[in-house]
């Protein structure tokens, strides 16, 4: 059975875990597909800084290095931001899909112009990077934000009643003020919003959790990966010194943590 | 006397730097060179890069506590400079990216020259990010070439200006700055020296009293000094094996 590991960019116990991996339901898989959702060591509080994508990035890496030698056939990165999409492509040659660049692309098979709903503004620079990669800023209608600090942990758990009518408002000043076709949610924590705002909305919203897992499928079944040149490769077995690393900073962020809570107390 | 610290993949050779530090004297600037905290072995790949991230952000990130007051990062690498900047309140010049926009300020296009082929993705990637590819005629590698270093060089920057239409050539490493000026006079062109163009340009955002916008550089809602100086020394110990 084809196997896709899922990387899920924050620390989290089980049950956190469980609603990250909810989003399996929202989208119809082959059945014979295992998907093995596998949480990073360390992470930064939130990512919103330069200092947040340095960390987010070797623990990304950390958690897919073997993802090839550990026998699965693709990896999903679970955040918009495509956190070590590029570095994980440059040393495996199984497929690594990153929600952020697939829904762009896949938003333009479903219309000419697309726009991205997301929780608050201080994601902005991640969609800004994607869409400078992929040289698609002409495309993207709006950047819209309903500015209600995300929780990456619970998601929006609870929240419901508050959030999605103010992510339906958002959206719908995206359609009809900002001329979108295809609504992009910004965020995987997003998910639970998706069949609310996809009833309401008048043009197709793409939930980008679920599509990138569906494409992992889609890639594994095609036989076709990233390519070598744009992405050249190296051994990854050179990069197991990753590890300790990651270990290093594991350890400094519990006792961090653990200070903070002292305090706190 | 102001200070200015150079954060470095591979060390120029000690009287390179010692002319360059005569050089900036001269204006009260003082320069110090500081070799990346993690020992990476770069083959110029992703993977390559967050470690050398990491790296830049640990040897620069008490650099105004101790008493710089600016600093020029002097690698291939964006995001190590762009975290320096969301903890740091001083000047933080990243010389590539810095090297390129002064080119634009002296021809239309500008063509990048790096070492190894590997890196030649990564420098389109950077050069998507800062939005200036249409600005860009080629990034070329002198590996290409198959010649020595020296020939190579000079050969790779010939393509980028008669056959590339590159107005400025900027060169890629600091291995390249001592071949600046004889470059300069062959090809008949501007060439841009990144570390040096950079240090210049750190004073004069000093003597401006200008730093980057909080609007494009945020601060990280929790900083996490004690992670990176643990991932860091981690770094150090187990020694990066010789790609080759």
């Amino acid at each position: 059975m084809p196997s896709v590991l899922v990387i899920v960019p924050f620390p989290m116990d089980e049950h956190n875990l469980s609603q990250r991996r909810e989003q399996l339901n929202a989208v119809e898989l082959g059945g014979d597909m295992r998907f093995e959702f596998r949480p990073v060591r360390v992470a930064p509080s939130n990512y919103v800084s330069g200092h947040d994508a340095v960390l987010a990035e070797l623990s990304i890496i950390e958690a897919g290095l073997a993802a090839q030698r550990e026998g699965f056939d693709a990896v999903c990165i679970d955040t918009m931001s495509d956190t070590g999409v590029a570095a994980l492509r440059s040393v495996l040659s199984i497929p690594v899909i990153g929600p952020g660049c697939h829904s762009m692309l896949t938003a333009l098979m479903l219309g000419k112009r697309f726009s991205i709903l997301t929780m608050w503004d201080a994601w902005r620079p991640l969609y800004d990077k994607t869409l400078a990669d992929l040289d698609l800023g002409a495309r993207c209608a709006s950047i819209r934000a309903a500015n209600i600090p995300p929780d990456n942990r619970n998601l929006l758990a609870g929240k419901e009643s508050h959030v999605f009518p103010k992510l339906e408002e958002v959206a719908l000043r995206c359609v009809h003020e900002d001329g979108a076709d295809v609504i992009i949610l910004g965020s995987t924590t997003m998910h639970g919003a998706h069949a609310y705002l996809a009833e309401r909305l008048p043009v197709p919203v793409i939930n980008p959790g679920p599509l990138s897992y569906r494409l992992a499928e889609s890639a594994i079944r095609l036989g076709l990966s990233h390519s070598p040149a744009a992405y050249p490769r190296a051994d990854a077995a050179r990069f197991e010194f990753i590890r300790p690393l990651v270990t290093a900073g594991a350890h400094a962020e519990a006792e961090r943590a653990c200070a903070e809570e002292k305090r706190a107390s | 006397m102001r200070r200015i610290l150079i954060i470095a993949s591979g060390m120029p050779a000690s009287h390179e730097r010692e002319m360059m530090a005569a050089a900036f004297s001269a204006q009260e600037i003082a320069l110090t060179w500081r070799d990346i905290a993690v020992p990476t072995n770069s083959t110029g790949t992703a993977c390559d890069a967050a470690v050398e991230d990491l790296g830049i952000l640990r040897s620069g990130m008490d650099a105004a506590e101790e008493g710089f007051d600016a600093v020029c990062v002097d690698t291939m690498n964006d995001i190590g400079t762009v975290a320096l900047r969301s903890v740091l309140d001083i000047p933080v010049l990243g010389t590539i990216h810095a090297a390129v926009l002064h080119a634009l300020t002296l021809g239309v296009r500008f063509s990048l020259i790096v070492s190894a082929q590997a890196a030649v993705a990564h420098c389109r990637g950077s050069i998507r990010q800062w939005g200036l590819e249409r600005q860009c005629s080629s990034v070329r590698a002198v590996a290409e070439t198959g010649l020595s270093f020296r020939d190579g060089l000079h050969e790779a920057a010939r393509q980028c200006v008669m056959q590339d239409g590159a107005d400025v050539v900027c060169l890629g490493s600091s291995m390249m700055a001592p071949a600046a000026n004889a470059l300069a006079q062959a090809l008949g062109v501007p060439v841009v020296e990144p570390l040096a163009s950079s240090c210049r340009l750190a004073e004069t955002l000093l003597a401006l009293g200008l730093r980057h916008s909080r609007t494009a550089h945020p601060k990280p809602l929790v900083a996490k000094p004690g992670v990176f100086r643990a991932m860091a020394e981690a770094g150090i110990t187990h020694t990066n094996p010789n790609p080759y």
